[in-house]
């Protein structure tokens, strides 16, 4: 087959969709800049606590659709194709939708569950024996010795969030 | 094809393929195993969906810890870096597909190995300028954090190890996936050196192809919860 003597751009023997070199470089370029958006709005713009989250996954879900509908053709494929991916979907957004439920309602019934409490970890034990690590180190090269932050620590792991 | 004589010119791989005994035809088997990869795609999802959940209930518990340790522990330049990376092989192996199908085999070739180096460059750069120096550091996950923090500046805190623990699972079971999205690459760019790969028969380029797409959307989630909130 000589590939420079195709007179329909968009057919092929098959009769699948042939994607055009523009329609995917602007698709490319519009991700790329969605990225750079959600670096500038995540780190120089300050929307509260769950803003920045929230404005971050729903320009991931527009770059996503972007991908699912041009990159990996679903906009030109079967349908079925679309509705096992959105049955997926559904599936995920049940998944994490029904556990935040039931952690956003932690303390309904019962006020003292309403926060988590972090059982006593080996973390801690860690992070102490590392910090008093690094101190005796440190004094040991003739610094100005140990500080007395890692009791903090101790303190911190009742701390409610 | 570069000759017209007809004792020596053989049609390539790509020309005669025909399709296995139980689809009517070659389109029915092309359909058919793009949808089985769809299906496949939607485990991977469920799959990545089973961490992100683990991450939200992590972040629900430990919410400003989790911005602190992600801006102390984790550069977002890194991450912004490997998302571009991640973003042009996307790119590129969407153009592989189109070159499979307009029988450009040159550009096929070119296409599928850019997309490899970039896979690579992804993975380099997360093992040689993130995982190793956090290696080094004693930022590891859990039980073996050993990271002390530097004296005067940050002290650890006790949730330290649990959002490494999210970090360390998350990423590394999705460079897992880049390694395996590469070496499937790989494979494919030495199967359209034989000339397995035409207008009437791409399967593979294509399926291979919505793999990678899913690894560069889960990157495309993971990346804003990891590096940027």
């Amino acid at each position: 087959m000589n590939a420079t003597a195709h007179t329909q751009p968009h057919e092929d023997p098959t009769h699948h969709h042939i994607a055009s070199f523009r329609s995917l470089f602007v698709i490319l370029v519009i991700l790329l800049i969605m990225t750079a958006l959600t670096v500038y709005t995540a780190k120089f713009v300050d929307l509260g606590e769950m803003g920045n989250l929230i404005l971050a996954m729903f320009i991931a879900c527009f770059k996503a659709i972007l991908v699912c509908a041009i990159f990996m053709h679903l906009l030109h494929d079967k349908f079925l194709n679309t509705v096992a991916l959105a049955v997926c979907l559904v599936l995920v957004v049940t998944f994490i939708g029904f556990t935040m439920i039931d952690m956003a309602s932690r303390g309904a019934l019962d006020p003292t569950r309403e926060h988590f409490i972090a059982p006593p970890s080996m973390s801690e034990a860690n992070i102490n024996a590392a910090i008093e690590k690094r101190d005796a180190e440190h004094a040991a090269e003739g610094g100005h010795g140990a500080d007395a932050d890692h009791g903090d620590d101790a303190e911190h792991a009742d701390d409610i969030h | 094809m570069t000759t017209a004589s007809p004792t020596s010119s053989k049609l390539p791989y790509h020309e005669t393929y025909k399709h296995q005994e139980h689809w009517r035809n070659n389109e029915d088997e092309f359909e058919g195993a793009k949808l089985g990869v769809w299906l496949f795609l939607t485990t991977e999802i469920l799959l990545f969906s089973g961490m992100f959940c683990g991450y939200a209930i992590l972040r629900f518990f430990y919410l400003d810890d989790f911005t602190h340790a992600s801006s102390h522990y984790l550069n977002w330049k890194i991450g912004a870096l490997n998302t571009g990376v991640l973003l042009i092989s996307s790119f590129t192996v969407a153009m592989s597909v189109r070159a499979s199908q307009l029988n450009k085999q040159g550009q096929l070739m070119i296409n599928l190995l850019i997309s490899a180096i970039c896979g690579v460059i992804f993975l380099v750069v997360k093992l040689g300028w993130e995982y190793g120096p956090k290696i080094a550091a004693g930022e590891l996950p859990g039980a073996n954090f050993t990271y002390a923090g530097h004296v005067g500046e940050y002290v650890p805190t006790t949730s330290d190890p649990v959002f490494l623990a999210i970090y360390w699972v998350a990423t590394a079971i999705h460079g897992f996936h880049v390694l395996i999205g590469v070496v499937l690459l790989l494979w494919l760019a030495w199967r359209a050196g034989k000339r397995h790969f035409g207008p009437k028969h791409y399967t593979a380029v294509e399926n291979v192809g919505l793999y990678w797409h899913l690894v560069d959307l889960v990157w495309i989630f993971l990346f804003p919860l990891l590096y940027l909130v």
